[in-house]
């Protein structure tokens, strides 16, 4: 019988389709447990599946006794004892610009250790990475026991779907260095600059922050996070800058934020100016100070 | 006993060593960590008190030359070693020229998007 138990199968199911990854995403099924005293947590059980567009995947998913799960891609039929089953099945219809379109069908095929005969839900989805969604929760049986015999401190488990980035983060080798410049355009027709370089994995938000810049007591920060994708020999940088100014020589108040968002395609050998609007009222003393970002990001490995 | 155990214990005892593998030694932190241990081990068994006679002056004299050489050497190659790491993610301070202009945002925007707060 060709089933995976709990910690098996992210690893399993992962790593053969490395070379059909596409665009960096994957579908993930995911078995959960919420505590009797506590959060919901993951189980450690997943079914990873990388956008093959038309092609069906199947997963059925056995629970039993203390809200532990059991995933068999084969078709092979529940486990002996399950209280619970469901039958998942998922067919990627296409990515566009990393939104994946799927088939979500599933049911739930066996209740409290008996066939059941549910309606089988069938919708068409289209889910970002970051994005997930519950498909199924199923109650633990009160009374059920731990493997070694103990009272089960699980309440209830959900079977849940999510759109990720591929691979996950514990296999992902790809890094990212990105240098910026924070450039201040004086008024004598110089500049001067502040520099932050950071390191990151492709697709993961990177915060950096510049040292602040001071104006008499009034205080600027720029910060923010970059976004890398790696593609075609290029780097597409989503970049969302900060900007916050206040009083040091008060202790209340608020400092007013403000933010931009720009997307800029950067080769190795490039350095790529953004120019910042000006802050504006809302700039206080740094209102018409003029700011852009300089650019530069590589590929490390 | 090793060999980096004894080329590290002839250069205290002030005998003689190969400096090439003595700096090979100290090139990894595991062989400064040796020197300090040896170093340290040292200090705690030699007497406080011992009346020093001609010899034993001389001795200890080079002993101490001999562990300030060392500790210069571990100053030497673990500051060598931290100012390379830190260099490794420096950028220059003065931003280099642009090699491509691109338009920005038109203005900046409040309040924070949900991503960001």
């Amino acid at each position: 019988m060709r089933t995976m138990q709990v910690g098996v199968v992210m690893l399993a199911l992962s790593i053969p389709a490395v070379a059909m990854a596409q665009d960096d995403v994957q579908i993930v099924v995911g078995g959960f447990s919420t505590s009797v005293t506590g959060g919901e947590k993951a189980e450690g059980i997943w079914h990873s599946i990388l956008p093959t567009a038309g092609k069906a995947f199947t997963g059925e998913w056995s629970m039993w006794d203390c809200g532990y799960f059991q995933l068999s891609a084969g078709n092979d039929g529940f486990k002996e004892g399950s209280t619970n089953g469901w039958r998942v099945e998922v067919t990627p219809v296409r990515v566009v610009d990393r939104a994946v379109t799927f088939r979500l069908r599933w049911s739930r095929a066996l209740v409290n250790g008996k066939p059941f005969r549910a309606e089988t839900t069938d919708v068409e989805l289209t889910m970002r990475p970051g994005e997930a969604r519950t498909i199924d929760r199923a109650s633990v049986r009160p009374g059920s026991k731990t493997f070694d015999g103990r009272p089960c401190g699980t309440s209830e488990v959900a079977l849940r779907l999510s759109v990720d980035d591929y691979p996950s983060e514990d296999f992902e080798r790809r890094l990212v260095a990105t240098d910026l410049w924070l450039v201040e355009r004086l008024a004598n027709g110089g500049e001067r600059s502040l520099p932050v370089s950071v390191r990151g994995l492709p697709h993961k938000p990177v915060a950096f922050y510049f040292d602040s810049i001071t104006e008499g007591t009034g205080s600027l920060d720029i910060l923010g996070r970059v976004v890398a994708r790696p593609g075609g020999g290029t780097l597409e940088l989503s970049l969302q800058v900060r900007s916050r100014w206040g009083d040091t020589a008060r202790r209340d108040g608020e400092w007013p934020t403000q933010w931009v968002e720009t997307r800029v395609d950067v080769r190795p050998d490039e350095v790529v100016q953004v120019a910042l609007p000006k802050l504006g009222d809302a700039g206080g003393p740094f209102a018409n100070r003029l700011f852009s970002l300089r650019v530069r990001a590589r590929q490390l490995r | 006993m090793s060999e980096r155990h004894e080329v590290i214990s002839a250069f205290i005892d002030d005998e003689p060593f190969d400096p090439q593998e003595l700096a090979s030694v100290l090139s990894e932190p595991s062989g400064r960590a040796l020197l300090i241990d040896l170093v340290a081990l040292r200090h705690i068994v030699q007497p406080d008190d011992v009346a020093l006679s001609g010899a034993l002056t001389s001795r200890t004299s080079s002993r101490l030359r001999a562990v300030g050489v060392a500790a210069a050497l571990v100053l030497a190659l673990g500051g060598g070693y931290l100012m390379g790491q830190s260099r490794s993610g420096a950028i220059p301070a003065d931003a280099p020229a642009p090699t491509r202009i691109v338009e920005g945002p038109a203005a900046w925007q409040a309040p924070l998007p949900r991503s960001a707060q």
